[in-house]
């Protein structure tokens, strides 16, 4: 990517600042779980959880209306917006009952198990963007994807799959939850493989900021579901566990953010590039 | 890179290549004037490249929208005098 704007408009140094952004949330997320009390940490966490999904859902609304009604990755943006609206969704029954604690349970899983769905037919939109495009040569590095991806998934999620399948033969519903979860990152994870490879191709065009973005954003998401399995294992406190795992999340959505400013810039040039400067001859005067 | 051989189709590499870098750019013209015109790149005349626009619309549609693709095209169509 070169340093100056291009001719797509992409600021390449104004986006390469934006890359402190994740930073500048994972360092006062930790500096926060430091200096707050004990007692105060559940806010805090709370209050960064639940910050992240409302960035990632303006984000992915954001990202959608850069396109057309029809347009292909409209539809990825709004299913990963719908992802992002069930998972707050689900939060906010988190502050009511219903009366009885077997159907709050139900209504999470369901309400869970619709932005699994949402989420994972996101990442088959975006996973086979490429093909859609019917851009050639992608066979050999989308495999390699794939294979990468699914040895992560099989190390990361196979513990805490485990786990949750031991529990919820033993009659904890909540591990129903996890394992919805779970099943819906795993489908999702492997679909998104494509993301990266798709990302390298573009490199050297705006497009790459919008894609490697999203693959870094991906990144923030197995971070978090490693920290997950890390929690499981090794024996850390709750608020060590907690700031990785907020650490993560709040990455992962604020990468999706940088994505989703990338796409909207790509479009909006290419929208005011309707009258450029015609500098050069048109080639038709040379031949 | 290498390189297409022929001068309409290196300006069109290179106004795609500012948004899909220059190594896609460069795919992207030699597989869709395959496709579309059953020959090589090297071949490509100005009269060529409406045939070659349409070829690459889907693609285009895809990466940056219907819209924007159309804004694109155009602009190719424009740089080249058509």
């Amino acid at each position: 990517m070169s340093s100056a704007p291009s001719s797509s408009g992409i600021d390449d140094g104004d986006m390469r600042r934006l890359l402190l952004l994740p930073v500048v949330w994972v360092a006062l997320l930790s500096v926060a779980a430091i200096l707050v009390p004990k007692d105060g940490l559940p806010v805090l966490f709370r209050v960064s959880n639940e910050s992240a999904k409302v960035i990632w859902l303006y984000a992915c609304v954001s990202a959608a209306l850069a396109f057309q009604p029809g347009d292909y990755l409209r539809g990825a943006w709004f299913y990963f917006a719908g992802a992002c609206f069930g998972v707050l969704l689900r939060d906010v029954t988190l502050l009511f009952s219903l009366g009885d604690p077997v159907r709050d349970d139900l209504l999470r899983i369901a309400i869970l198990a619709i932005a699994n769905a949402s989420q994972v037919a996101s990442s088959w939109r975006f996973g086979r963007a490429w093909k859609v495009a019917e851009l050639p040569d992608s066979e050999k590095s989308h495999l390699r994807a794939y294979i990468v991806v699914g040895i992560l998934v099989v190390v990361v999620w196979g513990g805490a799959m485990f786990i949750d399948v031991r529990a919820a033969l033993g009659g904890d519903r909540m591990a129903l939850v996890s394992i919805a979860s779970q099943l819906g990152d795993f489908a999702s994870l492997c679909m998104l493989a494509p993301v990266l490879p798709t990302a390298l191709a573009l490199r050297g065009g705006s497009l790459a900021w919008p894609w490697s973005m999203m693959a870094a954003c991906i990144g923030g998401w197995l971070a978090y579901d490693v920290s997950r399995a890390m929690a499981s294992v090794i024996p850390m406190s709750a608020a060590l566990t907690s700031t990785l795992q907020e650490s993560a999340r709040g990455a992962a959505c604020v990468f999706a953010l940088l994505s989703a400013i990338a796409q909207r810039r790509v479009s909006s040039v290419a929208h005011r590039a309707a009258s450029p400067p015609h500098d050069g001859p048109a080639l038709g005067t040379l031949t | 890179m290498d390189p297409l051989g022929n001068p309409i189709a290196e300006r069109i590499a290179e106004k795609l290549s500012a948004y899909l870098g220059p190594n896609t750019s460069r795919v992207a013209v030699k597989t869709f004037t395959i496709k579309a015109l059953g020959r090589g790149p090297e071949t490509l005349k100005l009269e060529d490249v409406p045939q070659l626009q349409a070829a690459l619309r889907p693609m285009l549609r895809t990466f940056v929208g219907r819209a924007y693709a159309e804004v694109l095209l155009g602009q190719i169509g424009k740089e080249l005098g058509l």
